[in-house]
């Protein structure tokens, strides 16, 4: 079978790309070695934040949050999207001069979404927030979403659009040919197409591998947990602390979701993950010390998923130089999910020989090469 | 508390007070570890505690636990009551939270006798306060003496439902009716498996005799009893004010401040899913069960299963399986030679396989009906979130085969009890709605804490770092 495009992984990214790509009148195929949202895409914690964001990805990060407002029109869901403000804590004045420096990089790039706010807004926007908190870094527009219904959406819209998605479906081999590549899945078919976009997430290292283009992109295994409901307490407002790991999403059925990096042991052979118990005894300990009310709250689970990483933290978007036509989408180092729907603009847009919208050189594939 | 042990035992019902008690006498150390306040588990809860009237009433069945008590307490285990079990590993180590703290505690060898739990059955009105099991009910009176003193119905299918009926009617508890849900073409496929019964016919006499008993009961204070009874509803604005249900053509209606259900019994399978035990799906009995061999052995090396949580076999099914799990893992440990383990073990698998023979007969006169699942649209499944059956039935007829993005999407299993009461009603919907069939099916995935524990809890914790060993 012969497509124009290629993608290996139905994740958010693949599909998100897929979406624009088909909408450009291209044919492609999705290879989905389980089913759309399995990992990172359907299972992430679901914040859809600016804040906090490294300041390479906020240009495509502002862009992108406006497009969450109109998923309703792109793919036919809202995603479960609401808007909760994100604020991030300081503990300290050496915290919060971290944060100020960080306001007025933002600021010099122009943009005036995140804004510092005092010890008395934080107290408004978080009440149940302890006396210690001197202030903080706040993004009103910063909202949440249901990951595992918006990866089903940008599924469903890509096959609305014509994309062909095999779920089930591993490549086990991919091979440049003459007229670009050649890819043999481990339902014992062969695939032909001009372009092949590389969005697997945690086994993308792996993936490019096997096309002789290896990128340093290493797994990890997220823990996220929920408590039960405590209607108020986080009167609807997100929580980052600025010193240590804590990441708190308000859901608005009053549950909290806790992240903000706490890692699982794994098996990527496998795809087995642990749920360290300790992880959750040290993230307990953190949000009683900011939030003291969470004291009798229950923790009723944890959830973990694959996730791809890089070093520097930032995702590889972009063409790879060693081998035209092989597009890398992936890395997003646990923070991609708000990204998705732009990334499939600016993919289609290098996948079709234009200049993207906005500079992907941060994310460029060979950064590495030269860093060495 | 040591932080290691020989073996570490969680719950003490049966199963899990002969084997540690066991274990023990062969000169393993032994932690138990239970949630209750007193050992027993659900059969025999509360039993040291309760009183001569509480005795009389749940009867020799009951009190036969003392003995198994009596054994329990001579022998040198270390017992850790109100202690609940958030997290267990293949490699021993389990987490547990106790007096306002978390702790972590390892053993060379795991036994999980976390025994058996009711099969919870969504019907419309199932959440409405008024409504609870026979069980929850048995639970009640053991716990507390407490029996309904307003009209009461039971409605199910199964010994337990005639058990609870018989301890009311002892109680003068004001029983409005009793609803037999069981179809009345069962007893055909039962009765190929009535020769082997018959082996325990003493056994199969006191059920038949109690039912009876309860028949001539009902009678003499005008109870009615419907068999074959089906749709049942419970119906009321804040809480049950009447019980509904048919019976052929004719339509059934009792005012009624209580409703007590009976669907059968289940392993409860939670912490031995969560830890990786294999399960087979038992196309009979409808339920998930863990590979366990008949002395105990799971997939995972150091964990084993005694008891109703391999297959509800029953109280003293439970104990003679915890003897057999417990001489094993002596055996493995070298505390007991080879053919002391057999000598020891032939009589209790005698004993054992004596208690089997009328199971058979019992699984198929009860075995789940072939409607039980037959939820209509409006019907709540997932009792924590809120979700109803036809909303999960439309995602199965998307195509959605899998619990577990189901809950994701539309959060069915998501909350406090983790799918417990709503697991098996979606899995019956993903079954009885798309091609796939039952065992291949994907389960839902248990996630630590396997039950709710609090932050404070998890805070105070003392679980070290790396295993010292």
């Amino acid at each position: 079978m012969k497509a124009d495009v290629l993608i290996a992984g139905g994740g958010i990214m693949g599909c998100a790309t897929a979406i624009e790509l088909a909408r450009k009148g291209k044919s492609v195929i999705i290879f989905e070695k389980d089913v759309p949202g399995r990992h990172a895409s359907g299972n992430n914690s679901g914040g859809v934040r600016c804040q906090g964001r490294d300041v390479r990805e906020i240009p495509l990060a502002v862009e992108a949050r406006k497009m969450w407002d109109h998923h309703a029109s792109s793919v036919n869901s809202d995603c479960g999207f609401y808007v909760s403000p994100r604020l991030r804590l300081a503990e300290s004045d050496a915290e919060m001069e971290v944060l100020e420096k960080r306001c007025a990089k933002l600021k010099s790039m122009g943009y005036d979404h995140e804004v510092m706010v005092d010890k008395e807004e934080v107290s408004r926007l978080s009440p149940n927030v302890t006396e210690h908190v001197v202030g903080g870094l706040a993004c009103y527009t910063d909202g949440l979403a249901n990951p595992m219904l918006t990866s089903k959406a940008y599924a469903a819209a890509a096959e609305r659009q014509g994309v062909t998605i095999l779920p089930h479906t591993r490549v086990i081999e991919a091979q440049t040919t003459s007229g670009g590549f050649r890819v043999k899945t481990s339902s014992g078919k062969e695939y032909e197409g001009e372009v092949l976009v590389n969005g697997t997430g945690a086994w993308a290292g792996r993936f490019s591998e096997m096309l002789g283009d290896p990128l340093p992109v290493f797994a990890a295994a997220p823990t996220m947990m929920v408590t039960d409901r405590l209607p108020g307490l986080m009167n609807g407002t997100s929580l980052g602390l600025t010193g240590r790991l804590l990441g708190l999403m308000a859901a608005n059925n009053g549950t909290v979701i806790v992240g903000g990096g706490y890692r699982s042991p794994f098996d990527l052979e496998k795809e087995k993950i642990w749920v360290d118990p300790l992880q959750m005894c040290t993230a307990s300990k953190i949000m009683i010390e900011i939030l003291p009310k969470l004291k009798d709250a229950q923790m009723i689970r944890c959830w973990t998923a694959f996730e791809g990483h890089l070093k520097d933290k930032v995702p590889v978007v972009g063409e790879s130089v060693k081998v035209p036509g092989l597009f890398h989408v992936c890395g997003f180092s646990a923070h991609g999910f708000q990204l998705a729907p732009m990334m499939g603009r600016v993919m289609s847009q290098v996948i079709m020989g234009r200049e993207p919208e906005l500079s992907l050189h941060d994310f460029r594939p060979d950064r590495f090469v030269e860093a060495k | 508390m040591k932080t290691r042990y020989d073996a570490i035992v969680i719950g003490a019902g049966p199963a899990g007070l002969a084997c540690s008690a066991e274990m023990a006498a062969r000169g393993l150390e032994v932690a138990l570890l239970d949630e209750q306040a007193n050992p027993g588990g659900q059969i025999y809860r509360n039993i040291s505690k309760a009183s001569p009237k509480q005795h009389a009433i749940l009867g020799e069945d009951y009190s036969a636990g003392m003995e198994l008590i009596s054994v329990f307490k001579e022998a040198p285990v270390e017992y850790f009551p109100q202690t609940r079990v958030w997290q267990a590993e293949p490699n021993g180590d389990v987490f547990f939270s106790r007096n306002g703290g978390s702790t972590k505690v390892s053993g060379d060898y795991l036994v999980l006798s976390t025994g058996a739990m009711e099969r919870p059955v969504p019907f419309p009105g199932w959440t409405l306060p008024g409504v609870m099991t026979c069980g929850g009910m048995s639970n009640l009176f053991k716990d507390s003496s407490l029996s309904p003193i307003e009209p009461v119905v039971l409605a199910g299918s199964g010994p337990l439902l005639w058990l609870v009926a018989e301890h009311l009617f002892a109680l003068e508890a004001p029983v409005a009716a009793i609803l037999d849900t069981t179809p009345q073409t069962q007893i055909f496929p039962a009765f190929k498996h009535m020769p082997r019964a018959l082996r325990r016919f003493g056994f199969l006499l006191k059920g038949v005799k109690m039912i009876a008993e309860v028949q001539i009961t009902a009678l003499k204070r005008k109870v009615p009893i419907y068999r074959g009874v089906k749709d049942l509803c419970a119906e009321g604005r804040d809480r049950l004010e009447r019980v509904q249900a048919t019976r052929g053509k004719k339509e059934l209606s009792f005012e009624a401040t209580t409703l007590l259900v009976s669907e059968g019994i289940i392993p409860n399978t939670s912490l031995l899913r969560q830890v990786g035990c294999a399960h087979t799906w038992d196309p009979v009995q409808r339920f998930w069960h863990p590979d366990v061999t008949v002395d105990g052995r799971t997939n995972l090396p150091a964990v084993f299963v005694a008891g109703d949580g391999n297959f509800v076999h029953g109280a003293k099914a439970a104990e003679f399986k915890g003897r057999l799990t417990a001489l094993t893992i002596a055996l493995e440990m070298h505390r007991i030679s080879r053919t002391e383990y057999l000598e020891l073990s032939a009589p209790v698998r005698r004993q054992l396989d004596r208690e089997l023979f009328p199971r058979p007969f019992i699984d198929a006169m009860y075995a789940p009906r072939k409607d039980l699942y037959s939820l209509a649209d409006e019907t709540i499944v997932c009792r924590c979130e809120g979700v109803t059956a036809g909303r999960i039935r439309a995602l199965v007829e998307e195509g959605y085969a899998d619990h577990n993005e189901i809950k994701a999407m539309i959060r069915c299993g998501m909350g406090p009890c983790q799918g417990r009461m709503c697991s098996s009603a979606v899995f019956e919907l993903i079954a009885g709605h798309s091609n796939i069939p039952p065992r291949e099916i994907r389960q839902h995935r248990l996630r630590p804490p396997i039950k709710p524990v609090s932050l404070g809890e998890l805070a105070n914790a003392n679980i070290g770092g790396p295993d010292e060993s």
